[in-house]
């Protein structure tokens, strides 16, 4: 319905039906309809019954009630647990930025393996002294790992992209 | 309610991507925090949607649960916490409301959530009957009501978790005053002021009982 056609009567219903009696969450151009339910009696019916409704909608109300530890409880547990599973986690940074890849391993797993890691890469290079293009080797070995490893962090982003997508929107 | 200004909601945005962020690498103290602050706004959410104290808290650990597996993809500045979880949580109930619906279950299997024990029978009576009324209407309409009366969410907020304009959202607020004003016109009535009291515009006409 066309609301500037509007009768003052059915402007107070359509008023009344989108946003009840409650003044106060009338749209600011509605406001000028209460002059008229002071003067039209039968605007002053169409109002009454709203507020009734509203009135008794309020009668619904539940009782407000604390959570209970319980469920806090619950819910953090399926925190931990999900934590504790050594899936890979992307954290986003601040926009712009591009994503890294952590892992929900502990920091003692990261410094083990990269003693470990550390430990092979000086092994290589010991036994590749005198052969030049071992190391060279190596090096280009290297860069094509860490370019996988990209290749690797933007697929996962967006697939995760994807899939917050999929959630959200 | 904090205030719903722009400068506020980016505020909020930005605390809750923090947040976010410590939760995607497992901060307790994170989850900690957000649990306790949207726990109640969730608990109260769908035990409107579901009278049922019971199911309301499964509503509200998978909820919480979908958050911590979306923590990891959280992107900065898209959403605030509180209306992703209502968002998920709204879904999920108008999951099992159908549910209930296509299996014909009645409204839930538990001990029906009590008014608290002050109220007089009639009073008791007339919550029943308004929750009653409640459960009939379709679901969206009733989530329309229940995050605009009960939550007290403006219809723009209301409109965001429901995923609609807010047009639309107008619209299911208006069906849904309808449906009610017809299946509950004795119990209104009895709340309108005398005759002599029609005229008058005032907030003392009404009947003290419904009163809080």
């Amino acid at each position: 319905m066309n609301k500037s056609k509007m009768t003052n009567m059915q402007r107070l219903q359509f008023v009344l039906d989108h946003h009840g009696a409650d003044r106060s969450k009338w749209p600011a151009k509605a406001q000028e309809l209460e002059d008229y339910i002071k003067q039209a009696p039968a605007a002053a019916k169409l109002y009454h019954e709203a507020r009734a409704l509203d009135q008794l909608l309020d009668q619904g109300a539940l009782p407000a009630q604390d959570s209970s530890n319980d469920l806090q409880q619950a819910i953090l547990a399926d925190f931990a647990a999900l934590h504790e599973r050594k899936d890979p986690v992307v954290v986003p940074l601040s926009r712009g930025q591009k994503r890294q890849i952590y892992s929900a391993y502990s920091r003692q797993d990261w410094m083990s393996t990269a003693a470990l890691a550390a430990c092979f890469a000086v092994g290589i290079y010991l036994g590749g002294v005198g052969i030049g293009d071992w190391s060279l080797d190596l090096a280009g070995d290297l860069a094509n790992l860490a370019s996988v490893n990209d290749q690797f962090a933007d697929i996962a982003d967006a697939a995760m992209s994807s899939s917050f997508e999929e959630e959200l929107l | 309610m904090p205030d719903g200004s722009p400068a506020n909601k980016r505020a909020g945005s930005r605390e809750d991507d923090e947040l976010m962020r410590a939760i995607a690498a497992g901060d307790q103290r994170a989850a900690k925090q957000v649990v306790e602050h949207h726990l109640p706004l969730l608990m109260s959410l769908a035990r409107y949607m579901l009278g049922s104290d019971a199911e309301a808290e499964e509503i509200a650990q998978e909820s919480f649960l979908k958050l911590w597996k979306q923590a990891k993809n959280w992107q900065p500045e898209r959403a605030l916490i509180a209306t992703w979880l209502r968002r998920v949580a709204s879904n999920l109930c108008i999951d099992r409301l159908r549910q209930r619906r296509t299996t014909s279950l009645g409204p839930q299997d538990d001990q029906p959530i009590a008014p608290t024990q002050q109220r007089n029978l009639e009073e008791k009576h007339l919550t029943h009957r308004v929750n009653q009324a409640l459960d009939q209407l379709p679901e969206r309409q009733k989530l329309a009501l229940t995050l605009c009366h009960y939550q007290g969410l403006s219809q723009q907020e209301a409109s965001v978790v429901m995923e609609i304009s807010e047009h639309a959202l107008e619209s299911l607020l208006a069906r849904a005053r309808r449906g009610l004003k017809i299946s509950l016109q004795d119990e209104w009535k009895q709340l309108l002021p005398d005759q002599r009291g029609v005229g008058e515009y005032g907030e003392a006409d009404l009947p003290q009982r419904v009163k809080r």
